[in-house]
This record gives C-alpha cells, structure tokens and sequence, in this order.
C-alpha cells in the first residue's frame, strides 16, 4: 500500500509563491511593454511585409527590416529593394501614398568581360547560381539573377557591374558570341579595350612568406605552389586574378605587370640555379674560417701562458722587494727607537743631577740664611723667591730634556 | 575586499563556466564563428549574467529562504530569468538604440542559456550574499567572453589549416574547445 504524505500547506504556498512571481512578472513585462514601447509606423511594418525578407543585404542596409526603416524615413526610395524589383516598389509606392512610383527596373549584374580573369570566385558567391565561367570569362544569366550584387562585391578585379536589367541586355545583345570555343573576336575587343596595362600577374615576395599555404588553397587556377615554405607563383598559368595577393596574411604578393614579375621569377630561378655552388664555395669558406680561428685561439692560448709566466715571476720578485724593503724599516725602526730610549735614559741622569746640585744650592743658602739671620731681618723673604727661581729653573731644564 | 577578488578570478578563470563547468555550451560552439560576433555575444553574456544574478539573489535572499521554499529556486529563476532579459531588450530597444543593435540580436539567445542559470545556482550552493553573487555573475561572465572569443579566434585560425575531411566542420571546433578545456585546467595551479 502506497502512503500518499501529502502536505497541503507546503504546496499552497509553492503555489502562491509562483504564481504571485509569475503575476508580479505579468504584470512588470506589461508595463514594460507600454514604457519602452518604440512607436513603429503602421506603414513601417506595411513596407517590411512588402519586402521579400530574405535578409540578402543587397540592399546596402541590416536586413529587410533596415531597408524597410529606411524606406519609411524617406532616406532610401521606394525601389531600394534590388530584389523585389519593379513589383515591390510599385506596392511600396503604394503604402507610401507616393503618386509617381519612380521608373524602376530589376538591377541585373552584368561582366565586363574584358577584365575578366575567370578566377570563378563570382560563381562560387552567387546564391542563385546565376554566374558562370565559360572558357575563363564569367557570364551572367540576366533570366535568374536577383541583382543582389555579392558577385561583384567579390570580384578581385571589379570586373561586375550592377546596371539596369535592359542595359545589361543590351552589352549582352551587343557581345560577341562565343560560337566558337576560343572565339577569335572575343579576343579582338578584349584587347582594344585594354590596352594601356599588360596583363597582371601575381609575385611573391619570398623574403616575407611564411608559407602558410592559403596563396596555395585560394588559387582558382592553381597557379601557386609552396615549396620549402615558400609560395612560388606560376608565371605561366597566372591570372593576375589577385585573389592569392588579398588572402595573404604577410601581403608579400604583389602584383604587377607581367614583364616584370617574369624577369623576377627569372632572376629568382638563376639564384636557385646558382645556389649549389654559391653553397659549395660558402662551406669553403667557412672551414677556412673554421681553421683561421683554430690557429688563433692556439696563439692567443700560447701568449696567455707566457704572459702568465713573466707575470708570475714580476710578482716573486715584486714580493722579495716588498720584504727587504720591510726587514730595513724594521731594523730603522729598531735603531731609532733604541738611540730615543737612550737619551731618554740620558736626559733622565741629567736631570737628576742638576736637581742634585740645585738642592745643594738651596741647602747652602738655607745655611747661609741662618748665619746671617740676625744682621738682615727681610733675608729670609728673599729666601723664598731664590728658592722657587731654582725649582723653576729644574723643571725648564727638565722640559727642555723632554 | 580580498576575498571579492578571490571569488572574481575563481569564477572567470578556475571555474570557467564553459570549460570547467561545462554550461552554455550551445552558444559557445554556435556562436563562435567570428571574432566580433563573439565579442558581441561575450558583451550581452556579460550584461544579462550580472543582472540576472543580481536579481536572482535578491529574490532568493528575501522571498524564498524565508518561506523556505528554496527547493523552487531553479523554476523561480527561470521565469525571473526569461522575463528579466525580455525588459533588458525592451529597455535597450528604447532607450539606447545603439547598443540594442550591437547585442539586440544576441539576447533572445541568452534567456535560455544555461550559464545564466546556472550562475543563479551555484550562487545559491555558494551561499553567497548579494555583493559576492554579483561578483561572481560578473566573474562567470568575463570567463565566458574570454572561452568564447577565444575559441571563435582559434576557428578562424583553424580556416586556412588542412586536416582530414571528416574532421572539418564541428568536430574540429570540439577538438578546439577540448584542447582549451585542458589548458584551462592549467589555472587549478593558481595558488590563492
């Protein structure tokens, strides 16, 4: 038997909690809705809802929604869509309460074939499969393409250009047809048309290739080959499409006239020819190089000994010198402060002699004092003063033996 | 103050919400083609992640811990979540165009991710108070930016490499993203 533990309290309370959040929510969100309400025109969403909506961007704006605020501001006119064509912008027109809908026809791509390289990069872009390279000239097909203009946005040599559907018609009317393969006259206005340039081609600059390889996987002919981490372009099969020049990380390709870029792709060939033996005469000379700077170090290591050597016999005898020179100032030393001691010892005699004979002085004269101490009364006055001359006397001496 | 910062360089770095945590993962792989589309998807992350935890702390602390009702907290949030980020649109709708238009189309992305969630979550698991929940919302986020802008560079890098055929496409992205998890696992090693 199941027991059902029920707890009615705790699930009327989750209940409310939820529910009272959930509301409160409601409630905020609708609030919020009519405070940041941003007043989007009726006609704004009327144009959006006349616009295909395929978000292509052909347009030049964010989106069908772009180009429909553009449309509703007055920035963009009512035919902006290259898509819709004349259809769209004839009920755009109408939304917009516009009298005269503006003479509209479909934009068309249209190649001019004369700077065509056929690198089919147009063709890989083109959402409609509506672009085609036939014999390395691309050609549009006026029935299928939208106009969107990705083609010639991609186009390396801005070879595309979007035009009205009938002039592209017309230059399609008027261009040779190619019956033939390799048509003859489609060669003919090609060069009229450009005859100022040479053909382009595509050079790498090796110094700066990382190989990398991208040159190499973008290359709608495969004309690039890395080798050796270095990019090389065929001179033969190059385009000068310059696709390869615009996927480079290092910008090292360059292109330019294919005289040139010929000559440099030659010149690059010989130093490769050459560098065989440009190899063979640098390892020569770098054991040359290699032997010259053995003997130098054996020289430089037998000047280091012997100028060790004579350094070492400078300092024996520099400490000999230093010892003599030590053992005489002993001995002055010892001389000098002996001959001091002496007459120190000298001038101590001295001076106890003349304090001597100084005392026998004073004692005769103490005697002298007494005998005439009747005859003279101020003698012994005088006395005291003699007394202290020859104290003084001493000490002078004394000082002056010092 | 030591700590805040602490609990900003866990969260960005040491429990990267992607690569650590494994959450959001859908956006991260999905939007990751571009460079600057994943700069704008990291900025919305990083905008909604921190309000949204900011938010979510408040209604925990003050009105589901004292009812007790923690156990509602992942239904809760979710709503608070979802509705939140509709009024974050409506507001940069109107109020400041410019940068609805750079992340506008990002956010309807976010109200479901789970990184958002799961941020709310383990704020909870944390017991963080509301200034550490919002750190830590910003630090998740700034780890998410990071991943993502990361892996959307390594991807563009990854366009002009060669490897086999059946590699091409989402396995190399996981590969990617795996080797990434790895290396992230390098700043475990932090010593704070």
């Amino acid at each position: 038997m199941i027991v059902m533990a029920f707890n009615f309290v705790a699930v009327l309370k989750a209940t409310l909690v939820v529910g009272i959040v959930g509301l409160l929510i409601g409630i905020v969100l609708g609030f919020a809705g009519s405070i940041f309400e941003v007043k989007k025109d009726e006609k704004e969403e009327k144009i959006r809802a006349c616009l295909p909506g395929n978000n292509c961007g052909g347009c030049g704006y964010p989106g069908c929604d772009g180009c429909a605020h553009a449309i509703f501001l007055g920035e963009a006119p009512v035919n902006q869509c290259p898509v819709g064509g004349p259809k769209v912008a004839a009920e755009i027109a109408k939304v917009m309460g516009v009298a005269d809908v503006p003479k509209t026809e479909a934009r068309k791509a249209y190649v001019r074939k004369s700077d065509c390289v056929g690198c089919t990069l147009c063709e890989k872009t083109c959402a409609f499969d509506s672009v085609h390279v036939v014999n390395k000239k691309a050609t549009v097909d006026l029935d299928t393409c939208k106009g969107c203009g990705a083609c010639a946005a991609k186009c390396p040599k801005k070879a595309i250009d979007l035009m009205d559907e009938s002039k592209a018609r017309e230059l399609f009317a008027a261009e040779p047809k190619a019956a033939a393969p390799a048509a003859e006259p489609a060669k003919a206005p090609e060069a009229k048309a450009a005859p100022a340039g040479e053909p382009q081609k595509a050079y790498v600059h090796k110094e700066n290739c990382v190989g990398c390889t991208l040159c190499q996987k973008n290359c709608p002919f495969d004309s690039v080959h890395v080798e050796n981490r270095k990019a090389t372009v065929n001179q033969e099969t190059c385009m000068g499409c310059g696709v390869c020049a615009s996927k480079c990380p290092k910008k090292t390709i360059e292109l330019m006239d294919a005289s040139k870029a010929k000559a440099l792709a030659d010149q690059e060939a010989a130093a490769a020819a050459a560098a065989p033996a440009v190899e063979a005469v640098k390892a020569e000379a770098g054991k040359a190089v290699e032997a010259a700077k053995a003997e130098a170090g054996k020289a430089v290591e037998a000047a280091k000994a012997e100028a060790g050597k004579a350094a070492e016999a400078v300092k024996a005898e520099a400490a000999k010198t230093v010892e003599a020179v030590k053992a005489e100032a002993a001995k002055t030393v010892e001389t000098v402060k002996s001959e001091a001691t002496e007459a120190v010892e000298a001038a101590k005699v001295q001076v106890a002699e003349t304090a001597a004979k100084a005392e026998e002085v004073v004692e005769e004269a103490v005697k002298e004092v007494k005998m005439h101490g009747r005859t003279a009364s101020a003698r012994p006055l005088q006395g005291a003063p003699g007394k202290k001359n020859k104290r003084e006397h001493a000490k002078s001496i004394n000082q002056k033996r010092v | 103050m030591q700590g805040l910062i602490i609990i900003i360089i866990t969260a960005a770095l040491l429990d990267n919400v992607v690569l650590s945590q494994f959450l959001g993962i859908c956006s991260f792989l999905g939007v990751s083609t571009k460079t600057e589309v994943a700069l704008g998807m990291g900025g919305a992350v990083v905008f909604v992640i921190t309000i949204a935890s900011a938010v979510a702390s408040l209604l925990y602390d003050f009105v589901l811990a004292p009812l007790s009702l923690g156990y509602l907290d992942t239904i809760v949030f979710i709503l608070v979540i979802a509705a939140l980020v509709q009024v974050v649109e409506m507001f940069f709708k109107k109020s400041i165009p410019s940068l609805y238009n750079a992340l506008g189309i990002y956010l309807p992305l976010i109200t479901t991710n789970c990184a958002v969630l799961g941020v709310a979550l383990n704020n909870v698991t944390y017991g963080y108070n509301f200034i550490e929940s919002v750190l830590c919302g910003l630090g998740t986020a700034v780890g998410y930016l990071v991943a993502i802008v990361m892996l959307a560079a390594i991807r563009e890098r990854c366009e002009g490499c060669e490897y086999l055929e059946s590699f091409k496409g989402v396995p190399m992205v996981c590969i990617c993203a795996a080797l990434m998890s790895i290396a992230f696992f390098g700043f475990s090693g932090l010593n704070i």
